[in-house]
């Protein structure tokens, strides 16, 4: 009974964040296709240094082309999964501006996931968009199976789901901590490092590509490339959604107690 | 001059008191950004070595000249982010709630106090690492005695063209309405910075090395320490540098012509 409500107002917050988007095209521009343009010249260009360099057909398996491949897709992934809308969390706590939903009949959580899936959802329209136009003058090589795609996206979404409860926790520090972007910033450091959004990660030696694999961050970049690019069986994919939903789950019980007890500190005026 | 030098000084010497008061007011951010910076150096130094597990060679560089290289855009860095990053943030806020408008009634210039008003203590720890690694492989590659010497000017003279050009871009911000865009590509550019220019395309190492000069930032200086490049090179860094400080004065006018408080 609870549900159509809470989906229109989802639908209203979603509307407004694009609307956002719209009214600062310039900073929209600077903030998303900047950093595309400069992530793929300089992944192009180091990467057909490093092949034409040293004559290498292959480099760990993967020639040049399917490094390009693999390095559009995590871009493809990145901006599907990685979202910034918590950035702003610490912010709401420290200056009292969460008091609002304490009242209103929507919780703080819902309006950011809300926010997220906005964000989540244009994102995915400026990938289609622009690698549609890419694709189809040739500009890039980057075979796409429809049925992948398509079967891939829940999982996308569960991986998107856990950046975003990750970012919620560090977020909902401000409640003891002055400053947290620091502890953000730190593990977006880590993240993109053991992702696998640098390079592969058959790149690390096996011991530590094992101890990787059953931590989170495979799932923000390296996993979801490798479902994209038909690299795993089915049996894989199985395997990483099962990982993947208890950790999920235990993301989700940590960030609500978090939450609850923040919220026994918080006073009205702000932290 | 001496006088004016003297009293800027003396200003800065006060914007030391203060920053310190504040960065340790906050303890554990204090250390938490110190490892933040380690973690950063240590993820751009073993990027590097990964590579390099696969490969010889990448351009005309072996592994350790890379690596000296990597140091000496981290040694940029450390500094950039001690003296500047933090007032680049400031200074779009400040834009935007009319506080600039303090800056402009002061007896002093307008552009030291936006851009030296914030200076971050943490980030001084980490010299040490990033100028122990840019020795480290200095010894590593046996750099001669001249080109030990030649590395304080040339760094000087980076950090400053560095300086120079992100001002340039933050100048942006006085006609925009939002300053994170302006730094997100501020930190973009900083980001193609950190890659010498020789992996680049040639049309792509034109416009970063003349239209807008930051591949000059790490590669220049470096490949003047190897004795790759001749001095020659050093002489059209000066003159670029020269003429961005220029083209700064110019748009520095201009903004603060446009500026129109906190409606700006």
């Amino acid at each position: 009974m609870k549900f159509y409500p809470r989906l229109s107002q989802a639908n209203e917050i979603i509307k407004m964040t694009w609307h956002e988007f719209f009214a600062y095209r310039v900073d929209f521009f600077l903030k998303s296709i900047i950093p595309i343009i400069v992530f793929f010249l300089v992944k192009y260009f180091l990467w057909l240094n490093i092949y034409t360099g040293n004559g290498n057909e292959l480099i760990k398996g993967m020639s040049f082309q399917e490094m390009m491949q693999y390095h559009l897709w995590v871009l493809a992934t990145s901006l599907v999964i990685l979202g910034t809308n918590s950035f702003n969390m610490a912010q709401d706590i420290r200056f009292g501006k969460i008091t609002p939903f304490l009242l209103y009949p929507m919780p703080y959580a819902f309006h950011q996931m809300a926010v997220f899936i906005g964000q989540t959802i244009f994102h995915f329209f400026v990938i289609f968009i622009s690698f549609s136009f890419l694709i189809g003058f040739n500009l890039i090589d980057l075979p796409v199976d429809t049925i992948t795609l398509i079967l891939s996206i829940p999982y996308l979404l569960l991986c998107a789901t856990m950046w975003f409860i990750i970012q919620f926790i560090f977020g909902a520090a401000a409640f003891w901590m002055e400053e947290t972007w620091v502890l953000r910033i730190m593990f977006i450091i880590v993240a993109e490092f053991l992702s696998g959004k640098i390079f592969p990660l058959t790149f690390f030696p096996q011991f530590f590509q094992n101890l990787i694999y059953h931590l989170p961050f495979p799932h923000f970049s390296y996993f979801p490339v490798m479902v994209l690019m038909q690299k795993i069986s089915f049996t894989d994919l199985s395997n990483y959604l099962v990982s993947l939903s208890w950790q999920l789950i235990v993301l989700i019980l940590i960030a609500s107690k978090i939450w609850r007890k923040g919220i026994n500190n918080y006073t009205a005026a702000g932290m | 001059m001496i006088r004016t030098f003297k009293h800027y000084l003396s200003v800065y010497s006060k914007i030391l008191e203060v920053s310190f008061a504040k960065s340790s007011s906050f303890r554990l951010h204090f250390f938490l950004v110190i490892l933040m910076d380690f973690l950063f150096y240590l993820v751009s130094i073993q990027t590097i070595k990964i590579i390099y597990d696969q490969v010889g060679m990448i351009g005309p560089w072996d592994e350790n000249h890379f690596l000296f290289f990597t140091a000496f855009v981290l040694c940029i860095d450390q500094i950039h982010m001690m003296v500047l990053s933090q007032n680049f943030w400031y200074f779009s806020e400040y834009l935007r709630t009319g506080e600039f408008d303090y800056y402009l009634l002061r007896p002093i210039s307008s552009l030291f106090m936006a851009f030296f008003n914030n200076f971050n203590f943490s980030y001084l720890l980490n010299a040490f690492f990033t100028w122990g690694l840019l020795i480290y492989y200095g010894i590593e590659i046996q750099l001669t005695f001249y080109q030990w010497i030649i590395i304080p000017p040339l760094f000087v003279v980076s950090f400053i063209f560095q300086f120079i050009l992100e001002i340039l871009i933050a100048t942006s911000m006085f006609w925009t309405i939002k300053g994170l865009g302006v730094n997100i590509l501020r930190l973009e550019l900083q980001r193609l910075s950190r890659w010498p220019d020789f992996i680049f395309a040639r049309y792509f190492k034109f416009v970063f090395t003349f239209a807008f000069p930051v591949l000059l930032i790490g590669s220049t200086p470096v490949k003047i320490i190897f004795q790759e490049a001749n001095f020659s090179i050093y002489l059209l860094f000066l003159l670029l540098l020269s003429c961005f400080s220029a083209l700064l004065y110019f748009f520095w006018k201009k903004g603060i012509r446009q500026y129109d408080s906190a409606s700006s």
